[in-house]
């Protein structure tokens, strides 16, 4: 799926014309359908669309599409619900929409005092939480039914990019920034848990291996992939290298312990098929399709 | 306002003539300029309720594997487990 046009020999494409694509997300409940939240104007200006795409034997066709009044950074689905999504926004808001609604956000809720550039509900079956990041430093927990924040996490020192619930311990997420840390919070704590100086250029993504609680990955402006061990973080378990610009986004498979993509600013999207024993290596570019948990990556 | 990790190359040719360059936008807004063909949008919140799940949650694939207890295909080797009792005694850093 590419907005922004291009080729590749095995993808589907839909053009979103007058928007250009921030994220994308599959439906934990139904297989091939795919949100994905856009800016106007490469979110420098202007208004933002959230587009729940379906993909079906012809390719892939525009279910629904939600306008919002900024541009729009991130989108999580419901864990509890197949018709509801949240999306952060560049004014520092979060919007709760229904597939099934398509008049206008059910909710929106409005604390965070910059760009919200980070979504994401709990992954763990206890709970339905949901957090966000934020370029005025800040991480918010919410009860996505109710409107204020249970709780705001200072601490770190640059805008914050990615907030990442655990897919293992209730509770837990992580949080990348353009302060250069990692950081692993607790939400029965204010305080952080774990401040790891992971790279020494911006943090843009992290993400938590689904088998293995203790592995994390981040990725950066300096081009390069991080694997860190949360009971040994002086030094990574592994280092990826082979982009060129900056790392977007990084993914650890829903499916294989060791399998990793990520996407970067040099227009490739690159997977690793293992995490190497030795620190260092190159890995391949192949075309990648994004995580369906419906559908095991070939 | 700015946005320094917004993408920084221009659209393909075509696409320059519909949309200016990021760079041309971020020129524009740093002089206090309209932007052409700025959408500008009111949208508030309907306050409705949810529509109603219907759907189970489906398990999560590393939910699954836990319970069928296999290792992953073209995994070097079986994942460990560890089930999770929160973050206290984990001997984390």
């Amino acid at each position: 799926m590419q907005p922004g046009g291009g080729s590749a020999a095995r993808s589907q494409v839909l053009r979103l014309p007058g928007r250009h694509g921030y994220a994308v997300e599959f439906s934990p409940y139904l297989a091939g359908r795919v949100a994905c939240a856009t800016s106007q104007h490469y979110g420098i200006a202007g208004c933002g669309t959230l587009a729940v795409l379906e993909q079906n034997e012809t390719g892939i066709g525009l279910l629904r599409s939600f306008d919002w009044s900024d541009g729009l950074f991130d989108v999580t689905w419901s864990e509890n619900n197949e018709h509801v999504l949240v999306t952060s926004s560049g004014d520092g808001s979060l919007q709760i929409w229904d597939t099934a609604k398509p008049t206008g956000p059910l909710q929106v809720y409005k604390e965070h005092t910059q760009e919200a550039y980070s979504v994401h509900w709990s992954q763990t079956r206890g709970e339905q939480l949901v957090v966000s990041g934020s370029w005025d430093q800040t991480a918010k927990l919410w009860d996505p039914a109710v409107g204020k924040s249970l709780c705001t996490f200072k601490g770190h020192e640059g805008v914050i990019y990615s907030t990442i619930w655990s897919p293992h311990i209730p509770g837990c997420f992580a949080s990348a920034s353009g302060d250069q840390t990692l950081r692993v919070w607790d939400v029965k704590t204010p305080g952080v848990k774990v401040v790891i100086p992971a790279h020494q250029a911006e943090i843009l993504s992290c993400d938590w291996c689904k088998y293995d609680e203790n592995l994390l990955v981040t990725g950066a402006v300096d081009c390069s992939l991080k694997g860190w061990d949360l009971r040994n973080v002086r030094h990574p378990v592994f280092n990826l290298f082979g982009h060129t610009y900056a790392v977007r986004r990084v993914k650890f498979s829903p499916f294989h312990s060791t399998l990793l993509a990520s996407c970067s600013y040099d227009f490739t999207v690159r997977s690793s098929s293992r995490v190497p024993d030795i620190h260092d290596c190159h890995y391949d570019f192949l075309c990648f399709y994004a995580d369906s948990l419906n559908k095991p990556v070939d | 306002c700015l946005r320094p990790h917004s993408p920084g190359t221009s659209c393909s040719a075509a696409a320059a003539r519909r949309c200016p360059s990021s760079r041309m936008l971020l020129r524009l807004v740093r002089a206090g300029r309209d932007v052409p063909g700025l959408r500008r949008l009111h949208v508030a919140a309907t306050l409705e309720t949810p529509t109603a799940s219907r759907l189970p949650r489906p398990p999560k694939p590393w939910e699954r594997a836990q319970v069928e207890g296999a290792a992953q295909p073209g995994s070097p080797s079986s994942p460990t487990w560890k089930l999770c009792a929160g973050l206290a005694g984990r001997g984390w850093e």
